[in-house]
């Protein structure tokens, strides 16, 4: 916490005013009707709605697709958050070093995140179709590679196809932090200390991690939900619906099946999980942090 | 002055004037993209040129299944479209909405506001598939199509193959002679509708209890139950393992690719298929799918429609649904059902449609167009025209889960049709609640 | 040397980033101006052909749509609007926000804090049909407004300013406090222009946010003028490489709006010093 404040008073909530104004009309109000969804059994046209306490809770836990979406997402958060962030790191790293061509290289490595993730999807499927994919035929020759057969070979794809653009993100906001770190700190541990690597370790990471936290942040959200696109032009959730995320399957239940009920309790049980996943974060991370 | 007041009460009243004179709007939501989209806007333009009080406002909303979330979408918000095109998964959920005040039936609208085009006009296979289990037609047809077999004339020829084969014993005779020649015998674009359901159809069995859903709400599916199903898909991994079968994917256009490319022999598709592939396959014909003469000792049945029909959604004006008759009217008539049968592919839905294509001898100049409707007129079946299911979609996916591991022996065809019938039992209860 | 060697270590890396980045988008360029049936045989292309005029100029041209308002042009205008409007909204909002959160001592931080924070856990595609029916009874369907913003109801960028401003030292308020300025003062006047590099990668990342939205657009719009690009990427009728081509010009505003706001992004780190 910050030693020096204002004291409290009504600017703040001027300040504070028009995100929470938002946020409560477009985000709160809808929020409610979803939780009351996820405790109800309704048809498609929410015409008969019937109490039905926790059964849809129930239904999806009896489920083992549920559970397999489960396993999957977990793991997916898991290698997409490292695999982008230590890229987007290593990127940021000597792209702050170089002396010349430092903006060409900004440039050319920001913009595959301005790509539109079904976009990301359609163009990987190009790569890994059967017929004609680059990358298909290289993986094939290798190992007999096979996203149709083979779970391990799906999670490859989806992998490779999600972490391309994110990469990009995490570039972008590493090169940010790493930019506004203040020159006089740097020089001033390079009187202290010879060696870049040392350096970069010590001083420099330690000061890049409320960037990190942040990006870890963004990574799974983006690993949870961000990746439908994704999903929805490559695998399809093949084999077997082995690839498919949480949210890939409450979107399918609640728009394909038109089952609201079902779908609601998936999202409260998303929100849950990643609700908890960010509070061990602020727990354990967040606190080793050193802000200034 | 006067002169200016004069003009200016003239402008002021005419502004009023043709108000009332605007012409009433009717929104028409529909789930076609691409050519088939800019059919229906042709359809609409036309109506809308045809005369002076009504305008009929087609709104593409993507894919069938976006369309049915967004029509739910306006719907609980009270913003609903008048006439909205939801498709044959669907269907189950349409239907049972009209005792719920969401949707309106066609053949109550048509007795209401008068519109010449009665039920009776509607080939039999088509209408019912979108009727509630008295028989009245609840949606009205529209894109109706069915799975047909395209086949290369071209690669037959090559072979030595002079016929298209009738069953799928004819076809696993020829299947290694095409294999030999470096060609893929079969592809299909989908397990779900072509080799489940349609393969229910067209040998005359029972997909699930309650007769397919119109005498009862169906609580289970007959896959593991059903010997000749079993059968099928025992050959079905057979040939896929021997090379006789191509699988490529969940996705249509992945397994229609190589039938395209000229690297299939026969691909399972639909009757609208046939406007993307005019002019891009060389030589190709469109038969009827094939059956297991074991099975039906020779005869031959019809298959269930695919595609969509068009719904008439509550909570307008009375001006409006007399609008809307019109144009349902004007759609329902000879020469809009033979256009459309015409650009698209699709069946001709009404009896005076095929009256029409015959009389001017419409088959001759285009062959392609006769196989859907002779498949779907087929008769001497005794199942139902259709099966009202709900949670449809999500059964289609707890098929898809299975097709996978059944293809590559992961799991047994007996284990993985019991998977099947046990995912789709729990989604029909779910539905059953919701009644 | 060791200078000569890192400094030679830094390209290889960061050319090899690029390759991997660059590649599979130049393929699909490349592809886009081959005809159709080139593509359905021989696959992805990485040398160009012929038809880069005759398929980027039937897509500029397209027209679809019940009152033919669906064109290209009008969709890059709808998009641009969207995104541009999303990103602008949620960063003043949020640098607000942040602001309000870090720099105020009230009992109520630790709440307000976690109220907009979880926001973060609930993307809009899970809350999609009852945002709709909010949006029709507040009757802001079919609207710029419509489309904008329920996208920028998100924490994401208050989350990353306030993460930003726990770094800024304490020095900086005591030395403005003693030049005898308010909260607005050291607002605009001290705070903001220090986060310029970090306002600049939120927007962007905003921007694109915005521009990327699919589903939403979808539901909220029925009116062919409110078409945005990525609802045209998936419905427009044409064949494959007139997608590809579609694909590439959609890429073009954001990558714009990255170019051109890099230079202030340059800019502003010198400038500091």
């Amino acid at each position: 916490m910050k030693k020096v404040q204002f004291k409290s008073s009504y600017s703040q909530y001027f300040f504070l005013a028009p995100q929470l104004g938002i946020l409560l009309i477009f985000l709160y109000w809808p929020i409610i009707q979803t939780f009351k969804d996820a405790f109800t059994i309704q048809d498609a046209f929410g015409i008969s709605t019937q109490f039905a306490g926790i059964d849809n809770f129930l239904f999806i836990f009896d489920d083992p697709a549920y559970w397999t979406a489960f396993k999957f997402t977990m793991i997916y958060s898991f290698v997409i958050t490292l695999i982008t962030g230590a890229i987007g790191l290593l990127l940021a790293v000597q792209a702050n070093n170089v002396l010349h061509g430092k903006s060409v290289y900004k440039t050319l490595l920001i913009w595959p995140y301005a790509i539109a993730p079904a976009v990301v999807g359609v163009m990987a499927n190009y790569f890994f179709s059967e017929r004609f994919g680059l990358l298909y035929h290289l993986f094939n020759d290798m190992w007999g590679f096979n996203w149709y057969e083979s779970v391990f070979d799906a999670y490859i794809y989806v992998i490779v196809a999600g972490s391309w653009k994110q990469i990009s993100a995490n570039f972008i906001f590493f090169l940010a932090g790493l930019q506004a770190i203040q020159i006089s700190v740097i020089e001033a541990s390079m009187i202290d200390c010879k060696s870049s690597f040392r350096r970069f370790w010590t001083i420099t990471f330690p000061l890049l991690m409320p960037t990190t936290f942040f990006l870890i942040i963004i990574n799974i959200t983006y690993a949870f939900f961000d990746t439908f696109g994704i999903i929805d032009t490559t695998t399809i959730g093949a084999p077997s619906g082995e690839t498919r995320t949480l949210v890939y399957k409450a979107y399918m239940d609640g728009f394909r099946g038109l089952d609201l009920g079902s779908a609601g309790a998936q999202s409260i049980m998303m929100m849950l999980i990643v609700l908890f996943i960010t509070i061990f974060q602020f727990r354990y991370i967040e606190g080793k942090i050193h802000y200034n | 002055m006067k002169k200016i007041l004069s003009i200016l009460t003239i402008l002021f009243t005419f502004s009023f004037t043709s108000n009332s004179y605007a012409k009433t709007e009717i929104h028409w939501w529909y789930g076609n993209s691409g050519f088939l989209g800019d059919v229906i806007i042709e359809i609409a333009k036309r109506f809308n040129a045809s005369q002076n009080d009504y305008t009929v406002i087609p709104t593409g909303k993507g894919s069938y299944e976006d369309n049915m979330a967004a029509t739910i979408a306006a719907f609980r918000a009270g913003d609903q479209p008048h006439y909205s095109q939801v498709y044959d998964a669907g269907a189950a959920i349409m239907v049972a909405q009209v005792k719920n005040g969401v949707v309106i039936g066609f053949e109550e609208m048509a007795e209401k506001y008068g519109i010449k085009v009665n039920a009776d006009n509607y080939i039999d296979g088509i209408k019912n598939f979108y009727a509630d289990s008295d028989g009245k037609m609840i949606g009205v047809p529209f894109n109706s199509s069915t799975c047909l077999m395209y086949a290369n004339m071209d690669i037959l020829k090559k072979v030595g193959i002079e016929t298209v084969p009738k069953t799928y014993e004819e076809f696993e005779a020829m299947a290694q002679k095409i294999k030999d020649a470096g060609y893929i015998p079969l592809v299909q674009s989908h397990f779900p509708w072509i080799w489940t359901e349609n393969f229910f159809s067209r040998h005359n069995l029972l997909m699930t209890d309650g007769n397919n859903g119109y005498d009862a709400v169906p609580t289970k599916t007959l896959f593991a139950e059903t010997d000749a199903f079993a059968m099928h898909w025992e050959k079905v991994k057979e040939w896929y393992e021997k090379g006789y079968y191509g699988y490529k994917g969940r996705a249509w256009g992945d397994n229609q690719a190589p039938f395209i490319a000229g690297e299939a022999a026969f691909w399972f598709g639909s009757a609208a298929s046939f406007g993307g592939m005019k002019g891009v396959v060389p030589n190709f014909t469109v038969n009827h799918i094939p059956y297991w003469d074991s099975v039906t000792k020779g005869k031959e049945y019809p298959t269930f429609i695919g595609g969509a029909a068009n719904w008439i959604l509550n909570g307008h004006t009375e001006e409006e649904y007399k609008g809307l008759a019109k144009f349902i009217e004007f759609m329902g008539s000879p020469e809009m059902d033979l256009y459309y049968h015409n650009m698209t592919g699709y069946s001709a839905v009404t009896k005076g449609g095929i009256e029409l294509a015959e009389t001017i001898n419409f088959y001759r100049a285009s062959p392609y167009h006769k196989a859907v409707g002779e498949q779907l007129s087929l008769e001497g079946s005794t199942i139902p025209g259709g099966y009202r299911a709900g949670n449809w979609p999500q059964i289609r996916e707890v098929i898809y889960e299975n097709v996978e591991p059944m293809l590559n022996g992961k799991i047994s065809i007996e284990k993985g049709l019991k998977n099947m019938d046990k995912g789709a039992a729990k989604l029909l209860k779910q539905f059953a609640k919701t009644l | 040397m060791t200078k000569l060697f890192t400094s030679s270590f830094s390209h290889i890396i960061l050319f090899i980033g690029i390759s991997i980045m660059i590649v599979p988008v130049w393929m699909v360029f490349a592809s886009s101006t081959h005809t159709s049936s080139f593509i359905n045989s021989h696959g992805l292309q990485f040398f160009l052909g012929d038809s880069f005029h005759e398929n980027y100029l039937r897509v500029l041209l397209y027209q679809g749509g019940f009152f033919k308002e669906i064109t290209a042009l009008k969709m890059f205008f709808n998009s641009f609007i969207m995104a541009t409007g999303v990103a602008l909204l949620s960063v003043v909002t949020s640098l607000m926000a942040a602001y309000a959160l870090v720099y105020y001592r009230t009992k109520y931080a630790t709440f307000l804090f976690w109220l907009i924070f979880i926001t973060i856990l609930v993307p809009l595609e899970l809350r999609i049909f009852p945002t709709y029916s909010v949006m029709a009874k507040l009757n802001l369907v079919n609207s710029y407004f419509g489309l904008i913003v329920p996208i920028s109801a998100s924490a994401i960028a208050t989350l990353f300013f306030r993460q930003f401003y726990r770094t800024v030292p304490d020095e900086l308020l005591e030395s403005a406090k003693l030049d005898g300025a308010n909260t607005w003062r050291f607002f605009i006047d001290f705070l903001v222009p220090l986060s310029r590099t970090m306002i600049v990668a939120m927007f962007i990342f905003m921007f694109v946010f915005g521009y990327n939205q699919y589903l939403w657009p979808l539901l909220v719009t029925s009116s062919e003028q409110y078409w945005t690009v990525v609802m045209g990427l998936k419905m427009m009728s044409g064949s494959i490489v007139h997608r590809f081509a579609f694909v590439i010009m959609s890429m073009v505003p954001p990558i714009l709006i990255i170019i051109v706001l890099q230079k202030h992004f340059i800019k502003g780190v010198f400038q500091d010093k």
